[in-house]
């Protein structure tokens, strides 16, 4: 500054010839003097007026005389600055440092903290912007000492002031702490915690008198109060009608704010998302009424600290830290709210409240602050010193104004922001969502509004395609219930975008997983077809029931989806349809016309797994044949309303070759009846009885002697199973009356007649059976013909179930088999060793086939399995007694076992039981694991049951055969402890 | 052991006891039906001629009915007699 | 001569026509009658064939063009064949195209197809021994311009050799 003035000085001296140079260097003494005494003064008692005395007055006026003023202005600018910096500035931050030794000491009790953000943070700003308004008086009262009565004043006088403003501005920004934002979000999140408690106390006051909100303001201002939370929201609703109340009012001041009721148009505008323009319009006529309203609510106390905080804030140049520091409180709030209303619960809507929070609570709130900050040229507010409550009092229209504008974009930011809080979080969980469907129906709605406006799309689909990957298209998942997710997906996903792009985008790895699944079709249809509602497992009997429903709508619409043109639709629907068209998305696949995507239906999607309607509709008659040609009585009742229900669906052409398959049941029973009738008639007529024997023997699947129900046996497949019966009523004379006639009476025989050109091809498998069976099907063929000539049998010996005794020597146990296992049995009848070539002779199958299928009688303990010393040929033997079977067991079981069946060799009864009792105890070790594993997994197939345990159990190591273990977990089932449906099991429901 | 067969059911296919495996006239196959039926076998029988030639019922019903009063077997031409008529 | 002239009383072809056809078709495609070549349209309805001269004959090395009119009712009713223009000089061949071919009116019978005409057909060409009109060409054919199908002529047949 001493060279500035050398220089001033020097140019001085150069145009008025050092005439006064004492005089003013005599000035510029008194000036300096002054001027520091001034700005002492002013900081040590920022309230008062700066004093302005003549000497001082007098030194300006000959300084500017000689054409100092500038110099004048500069200098006194520095000392301003200077003075501020020394002791404003250091005075503040030094006061805010103990901010972190708080923190730090008070970790776990925050309350302290904030008590003293509460505190200091006002008290420092009002001193510091005290202090700033003293230099910036004694700043305009320089100015306009120099340049009084100059055209120019008012414009200097703000040039200075600015110059100023700018100084002391950068001066705090760049020596703030980096606490210092920390400290502010703090004070504003504190007092926005404040507030939104006084708006939800106030709401609970008048139903109740509001005593029980009362412990609650003991409990720490800062901390969380999670049960409060949902309750607020709750209440926030009816909050949201009073503001809504006062809108109105606004609006229409001849309603009466006492009767007005909340309606449901009310929320459901509200649900919209439309109404926000309309109500921001009403709100921004109230921003004074508002800020009362507020007043009233939190206190006039409250209204007034947050304000002069702001006021102060913006005073000291700090007005984006503030917004910074408010908004981050704002958004912080907004998402803890959102979090806690909305955790895991779907089946409430939650964004019509938290539009109401956001207008009853941050908006209001920053009603007060926009109010507070005021336009940033109008010195009227920041020159006096106001009371707190001056801004409140005496709002002008540019405040308003301002205050309107504000609001209007905050309340578009903030619902935006809790669009996208809300979606990313409803996105994160669709998965359970779409499990809840259709309680969830609520939280998709709130997400397709989110995603209305944030465009989320893609994220959705990433996020939830992986969700399907690790939770549903897993092995352990069960087809039915993959199936149920994807008709909720499917329905969910239409509510939410009903474009339908969404849908293929998520639904195509569904699909191509389902594609890959055995029973999937099979699951389909039972869905399709089930019509007893809620006779599935828990939660299957509701969308079940409902694709039944849709199936019996009879909807035809699968028939015209292939096509695309509109012809169908007359002048004015045309039109209409014209009218509501609109352009795919962009992330549309181009390949898929819109008009597919939206037509579909459910069943058309679940069809559509396969491809096409015609590639669903064969594998429906593939699988209806296989359950035809398995059944032995005829019964095609529930078969025949599945099957009217698909040709509704599918047309009657496509579902023709099914419907002639039902009717050759039909037609084959009705045969059958007449067969027998004849062989009766014959029988009498030669006076010979009716064998009642075999008819009497052929016992029901109702009868007592059964435990389980009689399983049959798949044919086509190659997994024959059988089902152990036990008989122990059976043990009668029979077996001599049936050992003397080789013979067997027709009535054992029952044929399926089909018109083969209408069922699906069938596996050619070559059987040749016993010359008693031989001889039965050519009677029954001769007696066909009789009757239907000129038509003739050919019989399909491989297909067909079997129901037979066998009866050794101690036991006796009957099972429905394939042809094939009764045909390779029934030649263990005269000859108990065979080597597999020669059986695979006899029967007239490959010796691979045979290996394969004579398995079941192994595995079933009726045949013993060796090998030939001589070519290595597998020989099998029956097993005729117990003693027997030990001794098969004998291979890998302990000695004991053997000797177990010994002991109750007396009875042939119990010798059964004891049979099935050993193989117990060797399978019991097991099933603690199965059931450990079915609790992990919920449900698995056989063959996962079968590896799981090769895998993990070793002590004793697992070596049972798949079969066998289809065996146990039959016998689990039958225990009630598992159940099976759908080809998997899963620990049964108590 | 002795093995009990306690019900036996089995599975056939039926077929028309005809040379021919496809109706001459529709070129449907036998154990089909005729394009106008809907289910094979009683309901869209087979008929001989004299000649021994067979075609569905509904079939050699409409060309014997167009050709009257002297039709003939649309496969050999001799005079169309319903065998044993 | 406009060879559609005979299309006068077309009507949809019976399920039962179309169904047969059908199957024709399918047949035609896995095995072709020697010498013949279907030209694909869009109708099932008419067919035009190509047919070949056979080698040896007087027609070895031509080509010519049937083309076949199936009736409501075929197989029932005989499908309408004419050659298109310009028919081949046989004695039976009319030069409107018309042929005369018992099989084709009176002794037609639903055990035929388009396969066994064409072969019929063939034969009667590879028989010819002379390239000539029928004598009462000029006449036949004035009788038809307005366009008469040879289904409404009453023919009768001359001896079966040529």
């Amino acid at each position: 500054m001493g060279e500035n003035l050398a220089m001033a000085m020097a140019d001085s001296a150069a145009s008025s010839a050092f005439a006064n140079l004492s005089a003013v260097t005599q000035a510029w003494q008194l000036y300096v003097l002054r001027a520091s005494a001034m700005l002492r003064l002013g900081s040590s008692q920022p309230s008062s007026p700066p004093v302005v005395d003549t000497e001082f007055d007098a030194s300006v006026r000959v300084l500017c005389e000689q054409g100092l003023a500038s110099l004048v202005v500069s200098y006194f600018l520095d000392a301003l600055e200077k003075a501020f910096k020394q002791h404003e500035v250091a005075n503040l931050w030094q006061q805010l440092d103990e901010y972190s030794r708080l923190k730090e000491d008070d970790a776990d009790d925050p309350g302290k903290l904030n008590e003293w953000v509460q505190y200091t943070l006002p008290k420092v700003l009002s001193e510091i912007s005290s202090a700033k308004l003293a230099q910036e008086e004694s700043l305009r009262m320089l100015t306009r000492l120099i340049y009084h009565g100059t055209a120019g004043q008012a414009v200097e006088v703000e040039r200075f002031l600015s110059q100023y403003h700018t100084a002391v501005s950068a001066l705090l920004l760049t020596s703030a702490p980096q606490h210092f934002p920390e400290i502010l979000n703090l004070f504003f999140k504190v007092r926005l915690e404040q507030f939104s408690k006084a708006v939800r106390q106030r709401n609970r006051k008048p139903p109740s008198g509001g005593p029980s909100g009362d412990s609650e303001d003991d409990a720490s201002e800062g901390s969380e109060n999670n049960n409060g939370e949902d309750d607020e929201m709750e209440s926030m609703r009816s909050s949201h009608c009073t503001s809504a109340d006062d809108m109105e009012i606004n609006e229409n001041p001849s309603e009466n704010r006492e009767t007005k009721q909340v309606d449901d148009t009310d929320e459901a505008r509200d649900m919209e998302g439309v109404d926000f323009v309309a109500v921001s319009h009403l709100k921004l006529n109230a921003g004074a009424a508002t800020m009362q309203e507020v007043a009233a609510v939190a206190g006039e106390e409250w209204v007034g600290g947050v304000s002069s905080v702001i006021c102060n804030l913006r005073h000291i140049g700090f007005a984006a830290l503030s917004e910074e520091g408010y908004a981050s409180a704002i958004y912080s709030l907004l998402k803890a709210k959102i979090h806690a209303i909305t955790n895991k619960r779907y089946e409430k809507p939650v964004l019509a409240s938290v539009r109401s929070w956001i207008e009853a609570v941050p908006l209001r709130f920053l009603s007060i602050i926009l109010a507070s900050s005021g336009p940033p040229s109008s010195k009227s507010s920041s020159l006096t010193f106001p009371s707190p409550l001056a801004s409140i009092s005496i709002p002008s229209t540019g405040v308003d104004e301002i205050v309107k504008e504000g609001v209007v974009r905050w309340r578009l930011r903030l619902h935006f922001f809790a669009y996208e809080t809300l979606g990313d979080m409803r996105i994160n969980e669709l998965f359970d969502i779409i499990v809840d469907y259709p309680e969830s129906l609520p939280a998709i709605e709130d997400l397709r509004q989110c995603l209305t406006n944030t465009r989320h799309h893609a994220k959705l689909v990433d996020s939830f395609r992986t969700a399907l990957r690790q939770r549903l298209l897993t092995a352990g998942a069960a087809t039915t219930d993959i199936l149920l997710q994807y008709v909720s997906t499917i329905k969910a996903l239409r509510t939410m975008d009903p474009t339908g792009v969404v849908l293929e985008a998520v639904g195509e790895p569904i699909k191509e997983y389902l594609r890959g699944r055995k029973d999937t079709i099979r699951c389909i249809v039972t869905m399709l077809t089930d019509d007893t509602g809620g006779g599935g497992m828990a939660g299957l009997g509701g969308v079940g029931e409902s694709l039944f429903e849709e199936l019996s709508r009879g909807v035809s619409s699968l028939e015209n989806v292939d096509s695309d043109d509109d012809a169908e639709l007359d002048g004015d629907e045309a039109w209409a349809a014209a009218e509501r068209w609109e352009p795919d998305p962009i992330e549309a696949d181009p390949s898929r016309t819109s008009k597919s995507r939206r037509l579909m239906d459910i069943i058309s999607m679940l069809v559509g797994i396969y491809g096409s309607k015609e590639l669903f509709v064969n594998e429906y008659r593939v699988m209806l044949a296989e359950k035809l040609l398995n059944k032995s009585d005829y019964d095609t009742d529930r078969d025949i309303r599945t099957l009217e229900l698909l040709k509704l669906r599918f047309g009657e052409n496509n579902m023709h070759g099914c419907e002639i398959m039902l009717k050759d049941l039909a037609d084959s029973k009705r045969i059958n009846t007449n067969i027998k009738a004849a062989v009766a008639a014959e029988l009498s007529q030669h006076g010979l009885a009716v064998p009642a024997t075999s008819s009497d023997s052929v016992p029901l699947a109702g009868d007592a002697g059964y435990r389980t129900p009689t399983a049959t046996v798949g044919l086509v497949d190659s997994h024959s199973q059988a089902t152990f019966m036990q008989t122990p009523g059976s043990q009668t004379g029979d077996i001599a009356s049936a050992d003397g006639d080789r013979k067997l009476p027709l009535d054992v025989l029952e044929a399926t007649i089909i018109s083969s050109l209408f069922w699906p091809p069938f596996q050619a498998e070559t059987l040749k059976v016993p010359a008693v069976v031989e001889g039965l099907l050519e009677e029954y063929a001769q007696r066909f013909h009789t009757i239907k000539a000129p038509r003739k049998l050919q019989w399909r010996k491989n297909l067909g179930t079997v129901k037979l005794e066998l009866q050794f020597e101690d036991r006796s146990a009957q099972f429905v088999v394939s042809p094939m296992h009764a045909a390779i049995i029934m030649h263990f009848e005269n000859q108990t060793r065979w080597t597999a070539t020669e059986l695979a002779e006899a029967v007239g199958v490959p010796v691979i086939t045979l290996r394969r299928r004579i398995m079941l009688w192994v595995n079933q303990g009726v045949l013993v399995e060796s090998h030939t010393v001589k070519d290595g040929d597998t020989v099998y033997n029956i097993v005729e007694t117990m003693g027997d079977a030990g001794a098969r067991a004998g291979g890998g079981a302990p000695s004991t076992d053997a000797a177990l069946p010994l002991l109750g060799d007396e009875e042939r009864e119990s010798a059964v039981a004891s049979m099935e009792d050993q193989w117990q105890q060797e399978m019991n070790v097991y099933e603690s694991y199965v059931i450990g594993m079915l609790t992990n997994f919920d449900s698995l197939p056989l063959d996962r049951i079968h590896n799981m345990l090769k895998m993990f159990v070793s002590d004793p190591p697992y070596d049972k055969t798949l079969q066998q273990l289809q065996g146990f977990l039959g016998r689990l089932v039958g225990e009630e402890k598992l159940e099976f449906r759908e080809g998997v099991y899963r620990r049964r429901q108590m | 052991m002795k093995v009990k067969i306690l019900q036996w059911h089995a599975v056939a296919s039926w077929t028309w006891d005809a040379h021919d495996d496809a109706c001459g006239i529709c070129r449907m196959a036998f154990d089909g039906c005729c394009p106008d039926c809907k289910m094979p076998g009683d309901d869209c029988p087979l008929m001989w001629g004299a000649c021994n030639h067979a075609f569905h019922l509904h079939c050699i019903l409409k060309w014997v009915n167009s050709q009257s009063p002297r039709p003939q077997c649309p496969m050999c031409r001799r005079d169309w007699k319903f065998r044993g008529d | 001569m406009s060879s559609s002239g005979y299309g006068q009383k077309e009507k949809v072809l019976s399920r039962i026509a179309a169904n047969r056809l059908q199957k024709e078709l399918t047949e035609w495609q896995v095995n072709a009658p020697c010498g013949f070549k279907h030209k694909v349209t869009d109708s099932l309805q008419r067919w035009i064939i190509e047919v070949h001269g056979a080698p040896n004959t007087l027609y070895e090395g031509e080509q010519f063009h049937l083309q076949v009119d199936f009736p409501e009712h075929y197989p029932m009713e005989a499908p309408q064949v004419i050659f298109m223009q310009v028919p081949p000089m046989h004695p039976h061949i009319y030069s409107n195209g018309h042929i005369c071919l018992d099989i084709l009116y009176d002794s037609w019978s639903p055990a035929m197809t388009v396969s066994s005409i064409c072969i019929s057909i063939l034969s009667m060409l590879s028989s010819s021994t002379v390239k000539a009109r029928p004598p009462d060409d000029d006449r036949y054919v004035r009788n038809c311009r307005n366009g008469r199908s040879p289904k409404e002529t009453r023919w009768w047949f001359h001896d079966d050799k040529v």
